[in-house]
């Protein structure tokens, strides 16, 4: 087990390596302007321009930026650990824009990841259970309308109904939980809502498949000639055999919204990674993409591992080796 | 045969279960009768499709009683379990009466340790500790033939070989002390060394417990071996019903000798197999009459109208058209060939 | 079917085969890789005409060794020759050619059809592939009769035919190109016993029709003693014991081979049952010396103060024997005439 986790941890900075080459070439190879003149003021000399270059670092060849980039990450730099450079566009350290905008995005998938998962699977097996029933056509159309449904669309129209409107909920924005637990939650019960809805909408269909196809194992015979009670059945047997792929898959999804509810993000201002990934890429400012995506690909890698993880140990039969 | 002397566990009469499907009504088992006695032995022979399999799960309401029509009478313990409410079902199941199925791997739940779901079996139906329930459940793993029952406990199914499984299974079914066992199968999945030792279990279970056992299989030496009586299903019907001994000796339906004399013989160095011609009909659109006409080689004139009932005045019955003596002959003449003389 | 007596070559001599399956766990390199020693240093020969059993339980290489000689599997050691020829060091593309003299008949006719191909397509496949010229339609519609399926469902699919029809489909695919060993891997074990006797009966008859010659593997002792003229018992994927089927069935030398006939059901004359303790032993990790030694009977009754007789513990018995009656074991059940000299070693 030691061994396994140690092997897929080497992986996992082999990863991330090849994520910082990608990103690297994209942006030297794309021609999309030089950074230096876009930073370096508004009618900027030759020498202002190589002013900046110097103090961006962009006089040097690329691969020792990039050496020097990775290098940082992997020990830190002067502003500490991981060290991610220094912000074209607003002069700050990346880690800083990362430290404040990081709770943001986790309280929003928290919350999120919550919502889906009890609408999701409570949804799944409820119609899985009244299998053909009108319960069960009902879950599946709103599992269509959750899929198809778009955010921003979906976003909005909350906003205008229970803000503009009706005045229950507040606005956009973001309050941190440690300011006051109630705006916290407050401000983010719609965010929560829209982004676990598409979601919910995909547990809740796969939910429904799995318990079906477990409800038709010999074993599920078994647990009813035993006389358990069906609900017992359902809701240990049939659920149980039925979850361990969803967790797995819930791990990805959680690291995926790291960097990617950009959309619910930005409709509600929330400023989260998402949102400084997008201001990054706008103002070409190198470091913060790098920055973002360097954590996006961190969560995506370690949610992974967890999750395999997870089902070693959920399922007796599979053996991490 | 020993009859009225023992207490009679289970009496099944005219059972019928018709599934409705989109192509029509699966008439999988159509009328049936039977009794079984504590201590006792009971199989139920026939090939996939004639039911067998089918009529024991009714009797445990294991098939979906709202989509199948199920009809007829299964007298358990002075009541009709076909009338009980799901919850009263409930408490006879893996209580009073226990099944046990072919596949043993597939039946254990492959997510919980074998011992876990023993130990749930008892607390489906007696409110005992975990602590005590885990001691009784080492006890009959270990009674049952599991080396190192202890330790083998917390093993997961996976972890037990086939014959292990079985002898799982079975410990599952006897936990809470039934009156009756249904195996379904219960060693075709099985290696024959592996199957000879599950199937000494089972009467040595029968024996000690004086419990009433139904044995489904299609394996007619099993039935030979293990067996008092036996029905021979084909298409939902029982075509021949007796104690084992006549029907091994003087069978009486066509379709019967059909399966004797299909089987090759361990003991017989070469015979012809008399295969049975054609296949088993469609359950939706059964031949009319008798259900085995289009396939037997004695089918005369009128076996196509009517249906034939099992003889009400023999101790050994056989439902057939052909007359009682006629059988006899014909079954004495197909014996006397060079061929089958060696049984 | 005939065992023609004659001093004739054998059609296909297998000699130390071997297949073991390894498994490495580790990317680094740590930690060992698990040998699955599925089939050990196994020697036979079929002679032209003939029908050899290969029996045994799950588990004991019987398939595995079917699967090496088709080449469906690469051996991991020892030589199958055909006709004279080692098919076993032949390239793939030199192997071509031969592919036609060897066809398999396999356990689950449903599993091994393509449903999306007709029955004419599948049963007319070997044609095209080999290049056979000629009139296919036509060809497939004879071997279809021949075979007992009616010539006009050649558009038909696979899943609507019953179990035995698709087995038939089976058997024609694999006699399309007029083989001459035919490797039959279960192939009545997945049928209803009146249907297991048609196609029984099929493969007697189109063995007499195109003088095939058959291996046939199945774990059923009874249909394994119905159709062979000789028969090997596998264990743990050593053949233990190889004799003609009589004298095997009627007078088994090695403990394991008269365990496994004592368990078959539904035997007439009373034959004393040997129970094996215990389970087969698992081919990652095979027991030393004989393979068979922790569960035989016969060292049981042997046994003294240490357990079995040391040579079973240590020392793997050869298969010997006269070329007629062969038994790979240190103490053969010879001259213990009958049932009852051997029952006194059943631990019952």
């Amino acid at each position: 087990m030691a061994h396994y986790i140690v092997r897929r941890l080497v992986w996992v900075a082999v990863v991330l390596l090849a994520v910082t080459l990608i990103v690297y070439a994209i942006f030297f190879l794309l021609p999309a302007g030089d950074p230096a003149v876009r930073h370096a003021g508004k009618i900027p000399s030759e020498e202002n321009i190589a002013e900046v270059r110097a103090q961006f670092g962009l006089d040097q060849p690329v691969y020792v930026q990039y050496g020097k980039f990775v290098k940082n990450f992997f020990v830190g730099d002067e502003y500490g650990w991981p060290g991610l450079g220094f912000s074209y566009e607003t002069r700050t350290p990346v880690r800083d824009k990362v430290i404040t905008a990081a709770p943001r995005t986790l309280s929003l998938i928290a919350g999120a990841v919550v919502i889906w998962l009890i609408a999701g699977v409570g949804i799944g097996v409820l119609s899985a259970v009244k299998r053909h029933s009108w319960l069960d056509r009902l879950a599946m159309g709103f599992a269509l309308f959750g899929v198809s449904a778009p955010v921003f669309w979906l976003g909005l129209i909350l906003l205008y109904v229970f803000w503009e409107k009706l005045g229950w909920l507040p606005g956009t924005g973001y309050v941190p939980i440690s300011e006051s637990p109630v705006d916290w939650f407050l401000h983010l019960i719609m965010p929560w809502s829209v982004l676990a809805l598409a979601f919910a909408a995909v547990y809740a269909r796969m939910t429904r498949g799995n318990l079906l196809e477990t409800m038709g194992e010999d074993y599920i015979r078994t647990a009813r000639a035993k006389g358990l009670s069906e609900r017992r059945v359902v809701l240990k047997h049939g659920l149980r055999a039925s979850l361990t792929p969803i967790i797995t898959l819930l791990g990805i999804d959680m690291a995926i919204l790291v960097g990617g509810a950009v959309i619910t993000e930005s409709v509600f201002n929330i400023q989260g990674l998402g949102h400084i990934a997008l201001t990054g890429v706008n103002a070409q400012d190198l470091p913060v993409t790098m920055g973002v995506i360097m954590i996006g690909a961190c969560a995506v890698v370690i949610m992974g591992l967890l999750a395999d993880i997870a089902y070693a140990y959920l399922d007796p039969r599979v053996k991490l080796a | 045969m020993p009859e009225t002397s023992t207490a009679r566990l289970l009496e099944v009469s005219d059972l019928a279960v018709h599934l409705p499907t989109r192509d029509g009504v699966v008439k999988a088992v159509d009328g049936i009768s039977y009794t079984l006695n504590a201590g006792e032995t009971l199989g139920i022979v026939g090939e996939s499709g004639s039911g067998k399999s089918v009529s024991c799960l009714t009797v445990l309401g294991l098939i979906n009683r709202d989509s199948a029509q199920i009809s007829g009478r299964v007298i358990y313990d002075g009541s009709d379990l076909l009338e009980a409410t799901e919850s009263e079902l409930r408490m006879v199941r893996g209580n009073e009466i226990s099944m046990i199925f072919q596949d043993p791997f597939a039946g254990l739940h492959p997510l919980f340790s074998v011992g876990d779901q023993l130990v749930e079996a008892i607390r489906a139906h007696e409110d005992v500790k975990k602590r005590v329930a885990r001691e009784r459940v080492v006890e009959l793993l270990h009674e049952v033939g599991i080396p190192q029952a202890a330790e083998r406990f917390s093993s997961y199914p996976h972890e037990y070989s086939g014959g292990m499984q079985q002898r799982a299974m079975i410990a599952m079914a006897l936990i809470n002390n039934p009156r009756i066992l249904i195996a379904d199968e219960p060693t075709t999945a099985l290696d024959v060394t592996v199957q000879a030792q599950i199937l000494e279990l089972i009467e040595k279970i029968k024996e000690e417990l004086s419990i009433g056992v139904i044995l489904v299989t299609h394996d007619l030496g099993v039935v030979r071996d293990v067996t008092q009586n036996v029905l021979v299903m084909y298409a939902g019907r029982i075509v021949e019903h007796g104690s084992t001994a006549a029907v091994f000796a003087e069978p009486k339906h066509p379709y019967t000798w059909g399966l004797m004399e299909s089987i090759p013989l361990l003991e017989v160095e070469t015979r012809d197999l008399r295969a049975i011609d054609g296949a088993p009909p469609s359950l939706i659109h059964l031949p009319t009459g008798c259900a085995f006409h289009p396939r037997c080689t004695q089918a005369f004139e009128g076996c196509d109208k009517a249906r034939p009932e099992l003889d009400q005045t023999e101790h050994h019955q056989a439902a057939c058209h052909l007359a009682r003596t006629d059988r006899d002959r014909i079954w004495q003449e197909r014996r006397r060939r060079p061929a089958d003389a060696s049984r | 079917m005939t065992s023609k007596l004659m001093r004739d070559e054998p059609l296909l001599s297998v000699e130390g085969l071997t297949k073991h399956f390894t498994t490495s766990a580790s990317v680094l390199g740590r930690k060992g890789t698990t040998t699955v020693r599925a089939v050990e240093d196994v020697s036979f020969e079929v002679r032209a005409g003939e029908t050899l059993g290969l029996v045994g339980e799950s588990g004991c290489g019987k398939s595995t060794t079917a699967r090496l000689i088709v080449r469906l599997l690469e051996a991991t050691a020892g030589r199958v020759v055909f006709d004279g020829i080692d098919i076993s060091s032949l390239s793939r593309r030199a192997f071509r050619p031969l592919r036609r003299d060897i066809q398999m008949i396999f356990q689950d006719p449903y599993g091994s059809l393509n449903p999306r191909h007709t029955v004419g397509q599948i049963v007319g496949a070997p044609f095209a592939i080999q290049g056979t010229r000629g009139d296919k339609k036509g060809n497939v519609g004879e071997l279809m009769a021949r075979v007992g399926l009616n010539p006009e469902h050649y558009n038909r699919y696979p899943h609507e035919f019953s179990g035995g029809q698709r087995q038939r489909i089976g058997v024609a695919r694999a006699l399309a190109l007029r083989p001459r060993l035919v490797v039959c891997d279960e192939p009545v074990s997945a049928l209803d016993v009146s249907i297991q006797a048609q196609i029984i009966n099929l493969l007697s008859e189109l063995q007499a029709d195109f003088e095939l010659t058959y291996l046939f593997i199945s774990h059923d002792l009874s249909v394994v003693r119905h159709v062979s003229d000789r028969v090997a018992v596998m264990y743990l994927g050593h053949i233990v014991e190889l004799a003609d089927a009589a004298d095997l069935y009627g007078d088994p030398h090695h403990p394991y081979t008269e365990a496994l006939l004592s368990a078959v059901p539904g035997q007439a004359h009373e034959r004393e049952r040997i129970v094996l303790r215990g389970d087969v032993p698992s081919p990652t990790d095979p027991p030393a010396g004989c393979p068979f030694h922790p569960r035989c009977p016969r060292a049981q009754a042997l046994a003294g103060a240490d357990g079995a007789p040391e040579r079973c513990q240590t020392e793997r018995p050869p298969l010997v024997g006269d070329g007629v009656r062969n038994v790979a074991c240190w103490y053969p059940l010879v001259g213990e005439s009958g049932q009852a000299g051997r029952a006194t070693t059943a631990s019952r």
